[in-house]
């Protein structure tokens, strides 16, 4: 692995704080693979069938979403970020591309690898779930809310520049 | 309808076994909801969550247009309602009504939060139930704002988003 535990606790805080202890942070780092991408690699394509969990440990990428004759972009990743929480717990369709802008490192926690901790983890593994379960919440809860918002209000300018707007707000950096 | 014959067609607790399963069975009221029954209020915290067993639930926002109430979408057998209120522990967006004679499984606030928040496989596989159906949610709302975006016209953004409000 190219970085060591304690450069993972420090990129990652937001995680790695789930894992309880150095034990648990290291037995997680050990279950990610190392993925080293080129400038222009597409990582993931939206609707691409995925359970990855993608941490950047280097690097920048832009997330996007394709359109029938457009592309928008939605937001950057940088080192520290991450993307795909959601393929994690459920795996389906990306949400969106992911195309380094430069060469980076990336770090990849898959579906079965993630399932394969909870054997010896189970307090890492739940504290994980209940993180990505509650941030999901969130988005919807607030996706709700604007839309029903919105929704009062109809007629009242641009909507297809408001939902993009509002999608890279609540979801741009969160694919 | 058998719960434990129900949490056998639900994919998401297709992972539990059925000694887990018996025990949140044992956790569960089951009870007949008249049609047009309101068991969560929008504005008010959810005290248990309910699974539906038979019949449909209505999930209605009541401030969404100078109309009054929109019903936002219709939830049938095997779905879960009133995760978010009880996860985030805040007030629900939406109200729930029983659309029909409608049977409902209910687990309490407490027993839900013991499976949410303990840490064992019975609760781990409990969770991964929660978080399937949260996913569900999430993907359908950033899907109605893909189609928002993407659409050939303001009318037809109009529409996606009308279709979503009232539950189309």
């Amino acid at each position: 692995m190219s970085i060591d535990v304690q450069t993972f606790k420090s990129l990652f805080p937001s995680i790695v704080k789930h894992c309880h202890d150095d034990a648990g942070a290291a037995a997680l780092l050990s279950a990610v693979t190392d993925k080293q991408v080129s400038a222009g690699d597409v990582v993931i394509r939206e609707g691409e069938q995925t359970g990855d969990l993608f941490f950047v440990v280097k690097g920048a990428l832009t997330t996007s979403l394709q359109g029938n004759n457009e592309t928008v972009v939605m937001g950057k990743v940088n080192a520290g970020s991450t993307f795909c929480k959601v393929s994690l717990l459920d795996p389906g369709p990306a949400p969106m591309t992911v195309t380094a802008d430069e060469d980076s490192e990336i770090l990849v926690l898959s579906h079965e690898a993630f399932r394969g901790l909870e054997k010896d983890y189970l307090q890492m593994t739940g504290n994980m779930l209940r993180m990505l379960s509650d941030d999901l919440i969130g988005m919807c809860r607030s996706t709700n809310k604007i839309l029903f918002e919105r929704s009062k209000s109809a007629g009242g300018g641009d909507l297809r520049q408001w939902a993009t707007d509002t999608y890279k707000s609540l979801h741009g950096e969160e694919a | 309808m058998n719960l434990h014959k129900l949490f056998h067609s639900i994919p998401e607790f297709s992972e539990m076994t059925n000694a887990e399963l018996d025990t949140l069975e044992r956790a569960m009221v089951v009870r007949d909801h008249p049609d047009g029954e309101t068991f969560l209020c929008q504005t008010s915290g959810a005290n248990d969550l309910f699974l539906i067993v038979d019949g449909e639930v209505e999930i209605v926002h009541e401030e969404s247009s100078a109309h009054g109430e929109q019903i936002v979408k219709t939830m049938h057998p095997g779905e879960l309602v009133g995760l978010h209120s009880l996860i985030t522990h805040r007030p629900s967006d939406v109200c729930c009504r029983a659309k029909g004679k409608t049977v409902l499984a209910s687990l309490p606030l407490s027993a839900f939060n013991l499976l949410y928040q303990a840490n064992s496989a019975l609760t781990h596989h409990f969770q991964r139930v929660i978080a399937r159906q949260l996913v569900r949610d999430y993907r359908e709302v950033t899907d109605v704002l893909k189609g928002m975006m993407f659409a050939e016209d303001e009318q037809q953004a109009e529409q996606v988003l009308s279709e979503h409000i009232s539950g189309s």
